[in-house]
């Protein structure tokens, strides 16, 4: 029977919950030896990947990112980590910060795997396709 | 000028100002395999079945339906250029089901299952969008079939009279005349208060193009639609293509009119089906076909209905057409279709080749509908067409022994013999329905006895141009009122014996 890597992950995460650093250095050395008997080394990239979702989810930590046009205040910032946390149940946002001046203004929101467009470019876009079909 | 220009600027600022954008939380994925139609995309992790995605290419948004919602992915087909999108691509999931431009801005054009126009005629005006996947009508919504769908096809109106709101299958081996019965419908809907679509599945093209020149030069295409997925068009344009079509219809149907939906034909949607279901790694079951194929058309044939008057009194009927492969009817999905609609008019090669065309066996074909969909006038006359050419055919075997036969069995013959005679049609000349009363009407009364059986032909083709011009009126009576009193039998039978006498149909005619 094949494991998926989201298997091998949350096996991993399991396995590490509550483990000092000794013991947490020992386990993670038993588990590459196991995908080495599995022969699933080759795939460890995906399994790093998926234990970074498992491992984010079972924290409650949410990485977003919000790329804008002018600098964001520390203020707009927490409100939009109060909003992540709130709409994603998330203990922890973590948020990146970027600037980007094709979007002419307002902003873009990623977190998760849902995205929040609300930079004027794109209303723009928007309000161009409604006159032309009105 | 001046006033012009000020009014669009204002018009436009107007606009503008109550632009409202809401931006809201979209759900996005990465491409992670794209070829062959469909893409496997991860993320996703909101999408839901049948919901439009958007897959943001440099070249511009493509379309496509989440079909396959798996575990770490989702298995989306594209409907549009597949060669747009690259692997890491973004697709963001839209919260609503695929839909199309409907309104009175389709008819009389030739558009792709998406809802754009491609005979060149510009832009597609929709009054609406609607949905393609919609859930059926219920049973309280329903009336029963009761007005008839006059196809002009004298077999079909006689034996197998077909309603509005009805489903019946056209089901036949290639180059049988299965497209040649839709087209002639459609074309004597005209002046019938009645809407048509016609769903090009996997046709050439070349074919499409000869249907709509046809329908155009009988003044058809004023009333029609042609949805047209092309033979070469993506499996994905093809499976969608029928319920593009059936939405449609349904924005008239909501306007309580009655519209003909033709779907020619639902053997090459089921294929396009297959061939999706097996490139997203759905289990193939019998013949290879996926095991929602029943599935796929009951829940398009179930939204051709007729409503109530509370709901609007609207119809769609629905003629799916089959194609069968060495009349072999118990095959997979004919036996499917079969199941699901009110009847089935079967065309039969051994009739074909014989000369009877259209070559619809009586005996196989039925209605489920039955005399309830036919005028009172028509029923009077046909109701025991149907018997008549059932003993016809059980005699006709006997009557090749050559023996010795009794009065009676050869009388049964003969009418018989005149009977499938009547029944032989040319394409494109659907017979309006006053015609066919007075012409069954002179059968069964008796009155084509005395008429060499290959003459009739000539008979019935001399008849109308004499009705034409001496009882127009008569038949406009028929038409109009839909029975057949003493009276009007009575003069019918007059006009049929003066027509008659003047033996014009003995002489050949030089066309």
């Amino acid at each position: 029977m094949k494991i998926t890597p989201k298997q091998y992950a949350e096996a991993l995460v399991q396995a590490l919950e509550g483990q000092s650093g000794a013991a947490s250095e020992k386990l993670i050395a038993n588990f590459v030896r196991l995908l080495a008997a599995q022969n699933d080394l080759g795939r460890a990239e995906q399994i790093l990947e998926r234990f970074g979702d498992v491992w984010r989810r079972q924290q409650g930590l949410v990485e977003a990112e919000i790329i804008s046009a002018r600098e964001t205040s520390e203020k707009i910032q927490g409100a939009v980590r109060n909003f992540i946390a709130r709409t994603t149940g998330a203990k922890t946002v973590s948020l990146a910060a970027k600037t980007d001046k094709a979007l002419l203004g307002g902003f873009i929101l990623k977190y998760g795997d849902n995205i929040l467009d609300g930079s004027l470019k794109s209303r723009l876009a928007e309000m161009r396709i409604k006159l032309l079909n009105d | 000028m001046a006033k012009n220009k000020d009014y669009i600027i204002e018009k436009l600022k107007q606009q503008i100002a109550d632009f409202k954008s809401a931006p809201a939380v979209l759900n996005t994925g990465r491409v992670v395999e794209v070829g062959d139609g469909i893409a496997r995309v991860a993320g996703l992790s909101q999408a839901m079945m049948s919901e439009m995605l958007e897959f943001k290419t440099a070249a511009g948004p493509v379309f496509g339906v989440a079909l396959n919602l798996e575990e770490e992915s989702v298995g989306a087909i594209i409907l549009g250029d597949g060669k747009k999108i690259k692997e890491g691509d973004e697709v963001v999931a839209l919260k609503k089901i695929l839909e199309v431009p409907v309104g009175e801005g389709v008819v009389g054009r030739v558009v792709n299952p998406l809802g754009e126009a491609l005979d060149g005629q510009g832009d597609i005006k929709a009054a609406k969008f609607y949905p393609v996947e919609k859930i059926a009508p219920g049973v309280i919504t329903r009336a029963s079939v009761n007005q008839p769908v006059q196809t002009g096809i004298k077999a079909i109106d006689a034996m197998i009279p077909i309603g509005r709101g009805q489903r019946e299958l056209i089901i036949g081996d290639r180059q049988i005349g299965k497209t040649a019965i839709a087209i002639d419908t459609i074309i004597n809907q005209k002046g019938q208060n009645m809407k048509c679509v016609y769903v090009a599945i996997g046709q050439k093209e070349s074919k499409i193009a000869g249907i709509v020149a046809k329908l155009q030069e009988h003044g058809a295409m004023a009333y029609t639609t042609v949805v047209l997925a092309g033979a070469s068009d993506p499996a994905a344009l093809l499976y969608i293509a029928p319920y593009s079509g059936c939405a449609m219809a349904e924005y008239f149907l909501d306007k309580g009119e009655d519209v003909l939906i033709i779907y020619d034909d639902l053997s090459k949607h089921a294929v396009a089906y297959r061939e999706i279901s097996l490139l997203l790694r759905r289990p193939p079951g019998r013949e290879a076909y996926p095991g929602d194929v029943f599935y796929l058309h009951s829940r398009l044939l179930e939204r051709s209905c007729k409503l109530n008057k509370d709901y609007g009194g609207g119809s769609i009927t629905a003629l799916p057409i089959i194609e069968t492969q060495a009349n072999d009817i118990s095959a997979y999905i004919p036996t499917n279709v079969i199941s699901i609609t009110d009847g089935q008019i079967y065309l039969q090669p051994d009739l074909f080749y014989q000369g009877n065309r259209p070559a619809v066996d009586a005996g196989l074909s039925v209605s489920r509908v039955g005399s309830a969909a036919q005028i009172k006038a028509m029923r009077k006359v046909a109701g025991k067409l149907r018997l008549e050419a059932a003993q016809y055919r059980e005699l006709a075997a006997f009557a090749q022994i050559g023996s010795d036969l009794d009065k009676e069995t050869k009388a049964k013959l003969d009418r018989g013999r005149r009977l499938m005679e009547i029944f032989k049609q040319d394409q494109y000349s659907p017979s309006p329905v006053a015609n066919q009363v007075a012409i069954f009407f002179a059968l069964t009364a008796g009155l084509l006895d005395t008429v060499p059986v290959e003459k009739i032909g000539e008979f019935e083709k001399g008849f109308s141009a004499y009705a034409r011009n001496n009882g127009q009126k008569l038949l406009d009576e028929i038409a109009a009122k839909g029975e057949l009193s003493e009276e009007m039998e009575k003069k019918l039978g007059t006009l049929v014996a003066d027509f008659k006498s003047t033996l014009d149909y003995l002489i050949k005619k030089e066309d």
